[in-house]
């Protein structure tokens, strides 16, 4: 056995957030940890590698007791954990990250730069990938920084390694990509702790799993002895009912609420399109395909250079920032969270009301209005069933799937009329992602809402989408009812034209 | 420290140290305040003359000046950005108003010049390091050293002197035996305890100084809340340059200049984030105070003048670390 952890307890003052927790990981096992937010995957991975110092229980690693190491002693008995945020240096080039910390020396004592180089090209060849060590990583795809990541654990001798959700915002090439990396280097080996949203990835890679649920570990279960419906009940506690979008509606809209006309700017060129009341669009496209690109310009965060775009019936002036977008009332939920959507330090009212104080919340002299705020901050607390023990609660102490639920209250708060969700899903839970998805459906069938819908999981794109855009180049390629497609079908037609080599790494 | 604990006995641990976690985040949350008590016992207790009234009254005029100064400044703490031009802008403010003042200009009128100057100091600052990228710590170095040399280049190295009644009234008159000086100073902390409470700009100072990014997705413009958190600071500045000149009754070449280190520590002892997004004004006032009581204590202890900006200096590390030692243990 490589790794014990065995009844581990852990609280944060009144809070338990563990109890009891048991998992092992064996020599050359890839071990998935899986659960909902805030069920304590976080902090089980923070004990295993010695951030968090003060817990109850025992961890062991080949059969020594390392509860008295600390992180830094951990890694150098090979406990190399690998964040969700990376923590590579983007402006350093590919090898100098590769080395970080253990520059060699020439006679004079100088770093030696020839060695560096040297060392990566042999590291990157011995581990299979092919990029340039000389490139700067911030130049890299994000799937070649992720695993630039496993090598650098790899690198510092990890015999453990422990993935958080290193899936996060690739595409399904990128993915299977990843995961061919990662089998590769078992068979070396190496153990991983993986840690995902993902149930179908889980079960095609991992030998073994265990669900976190409400702080207690339920461990053992084996690859091929548990299906999916089995393991959502599992992490869940209940079965979750995903959502199906009922097709009579989707086909009923026809009144136009946004229309886009001959939009040209960085990464757009000439897009038109349109998107009727109360109809859910999903975009499809690669990254610099203007599937993003689009979004955030109609939001104002992109500059658009070019075009016409009317609301309503009404005029819809270029934004040139966020906020002319919000006031003509369409609003963007972005892809990064912890960059462009909280602000942890505030509570989760001061938060949802961030896009409506200079509107809704107005009171003469600049005063906030308060009762509203409350008022206003409540409604979409329990609506959208964040868990967290009240809206005074410090928005940095929520859970990944509560946190997003907040942003997403943040901008239904401005009452928008066309609203732009960019992966609103990312690292949220089953049961925080029906949810949010029911809501949508709700919304755009009550009160008239229309969405603009990314997301590179395409089966939960398909399930909310009533048509779908493809770009590529910038361009709009195909403009398609979605008349019970399928996830193949939505590739198929996004690398139609795609088949050049060089556009997946 | 990992420690094993024998299952059995974990619950009642967790119980008690819920308990104490409590009572401490409380204590660090008022860390400043209890300090000041602490200071003030202390020194009341070597030296009983410290309970006077007159010693207590003292304590507020001689602290009127920081105060307002660091409240400006907090502003821009708050936005996560800095502002070192402050005693400059005092300095030179002061010093255009007063020369003004003795070539006929009315006194109430370079009042307003001073504050206005300041203020428009201050929107330069904030444009400069909002919409033109500047970096505030030089951009603010390089304005403070412009308008310290300005004055020197104003008063020839004299100081500039013989104001009006009227002008020196708010900083030397008192009414029913009380100071004037402190009531200002008092009612700008109360005026900018609603702001931050209860105003959009309030809260989106503290949004922007919290998550820029975020802020300015969600439809806040991040630029002009920094300007404005600039031109607050400069104004303050320029108000607390007429209350210290209005105290002293002069204004000296070197006029102001060695408030910059305490005013900053006043901010960070009282809880205000260098980083941005945390802050409180009930901190800040402790910490003003909490500095003015050490330095006059350290005098009515009659401890050689020759001690007291390093035993000051000590005081202002201990408060440091005190609140480094907080945030560290109240991470988790």
């Amino acid at each position: 056995m490589l790794l014990k952890v065995s009844n581990v307890n852990k609280s944060f003052g009144s809070k338990i957030v563990l109890t009891d927790n048991n998992l092992e990981v064996g020599k050359s096992e890839i071990h998935a940890l899986v659960g909902m937010n805030g069920a304590g995957k976080t902090t089980l991975v923070r004990i295993i590698s010695g951030v968090i110092d003060d817990y109850e229980g025992d961890i062991i690693f080949e059969d020594k007791n390392i509860n008295k190491l600390s992180v830094i002693e951990r890694q150098n008995v090979g406990i190399y954990v690998v964040p969700q945020h990376a923590a590579i240096i983007p402006e350093f080039t590919v090898a100098e990250n590769i080395i970080l910390g253990t520059w060699p020396k020439d006679t004079l004592g100088m770093v030696d730069w020839k060695k560096i180089y040297e060392n990566a090209e042999k590291v990157l060849h011995d581990y299979g990938l092919d990029f340039d060590p000389r490139m700067k990583v911030r130049d890299l795809s994000l799937v070649n920084q992720r695993k630039l990541n496993v090598v650098r654990a790899l690198f510092s001798k990890a015999k453990l390694v422990i993935l958080d959700e290193p899936t996060t915002a690739l595409s399904s090439e990128e993915r299977d990509s990843l995961f061919k990396f990662i089998e590769a280097q078992r068979q070396q080996g190496t153990s991983f702790i993986l840690i995902s949203h993902y149930l179908e990835e889980i079960l095609r890679l991992c030998d073994t799993i265990t669900v976190n649920r409400d702080g207690r570990s339920y461990t053992g279960y084996k690859k091929g002895e548990i299906d999916e419906a089995t393991l959502s009940k599992l992490i869940v506690g209940e079965s979750v009912k995903l959502l199906e979008r009922s097709s009579e509606e989707k086909l009923k809209t026809k009144k136009v609420s946004l229309e886009v006309n001959g939009v040209s700017g960085k990464g757009m060129d000439n897009i038109s399109f349109t998107l009727g009341r109360g109809e859910v669009l999903g975009v499809v496209g690669f990254p610099g395909s203007g599937a993003r690109e689009i979004c955030r310009a109609l939001s104002g965060l992109n500059t658009i250079s070019k075009g016409q775009i009317t609301l309503n019936g009404r005029e819809f002036s270029i934004p040139k920032d966020p906020k002319t977008a919000v006031n003509q009332k369409i609003i963007y939920v972005s892809f990064d969270r912890h960059k462009e959507g909280v602000v942890q330090l505030l509570s989760i009212k001061e938060n949802i009301s961030m896009s409506i104080l200079t509107s809704r919340l107005k009171k003469m002299f600049g005063f906030i209005n308060k009762t509203k705020e409350i008022e206003n901050a409540n409604e979409y607390f329990k609506t959208l069933a964040v868990r967290a023990s009240s809206i005074n609660e410090s928005v940095g102490n929520l859970s990944g799937g509560n946190q997003q639920k907040v942003v997403i209250s943040k901008a239904l708060s401005a009452l928008p009329e066309v609203l732009i969700l960019d992966e609103p899903t990312v690292g949220i839970d089953i049961k925080s992602r029906e949810e949010i998805l029911a809501l949508i459906d709700h919304l755009t069938k009550e009160r008239g809402l229309s969405v603009l819908y990314l997301t590179n999981d395409f089966n939960e794109l398909l399930r909310i989408s009533d048509r779908l855009l493809f770009f590529e180049d910038g361009k709009l390629i195909v403009d398609k009812v979605n008349d019970g497609l399928t996830a193949e079908d939505v590739m198929q037609i996004r690398d139609l034209k795609d088949l050049k080599e060089g556009v997946l790494n | 420290m990992s420690t094993k604990v024998n299952l059995e006995t974990s619950t009642p641990k967790t119980k008690q140290s819920l308990k104490s976690s409590n009572i401490v985040s409380l204590l660090s949350n008022n860390i400043v305040w209890l300090l000041l008590i602490l200071a003030i016992l202390i020194m009341g207790i070597v030296n009983p003359i410290f309970f006077s009234p007159s010693i207590l009254q003292n304590i507020l005029v001689q602290t009127a000046v920081l105060g307002v100064l660091t409240a400006g400044l907090a502003h821009v703490l708050i936005i996560g950005e800095i502002d070192l031009s402050i005693t400059g802008v005092l300095a030179f403010s002061a010093g255009i108003g007063t020369f003004l003042m003795n070539r006929g200009l009315n006194w109430f009128l370079a009042i307003i010049i001073i504050v206005l100057f300041g203020l428009l100091i201050g929107i330069i600052n904030g444009i400069l390091i909002a919409k033109f990228k500047a970096a505030a710590l030089i951009e603010t170095l390089a304005m403070g050293l412009i308008l310290e040399g300005a004055l020197m280049a104003l008063t020839q190295g004299r100081s500039i002197i013989n104001f009006p009644d009227a002008f020196t009234w708010i900083g030397k008159g008192s009414i029913f035996g009380i100071p004037v000086l402190p009531i200002p100073f008092l009612l700008v902390y109360l005026v900018i305890y609603f702001i931050w409470k209860k105003t959009i700009f309030g809260r989106s100072l503290f949004a922007t100084g919290g998550n820029p990014t975020s802020a300015h997705v969600s439809g806040i413009n991040v630029d002009r809340i920094k300007i404005y958190a600039f031109a607050v600071s400069g104004a303050l500045a320029g108000f607390s340059g007429y209350l210290l000149s209005a105290y002293m009754g002069a204004v000296t070449m070197t006029f102001g200049s060695d408030l910059l280190m305490y005013t900053l520590a006043a901010a960070v002892i009282g809880g205000v984030s260098l980083s941005g997004g945390r802050g409180n004004i009930s901190g800040v006032l402790g910490g003003v105070l909490l500095l003015t009581v050490i330095q006059i204590g350290l005098q009515v202890l009659g401890i050689s003048s020759y001690f007291v900006t390093m035993a000051g200096g000590a005081m202002i590390f201990i408060a440091v670390m005190i609140d480094a030692t907080k945030t560290r243990y109240l991470k988790y």
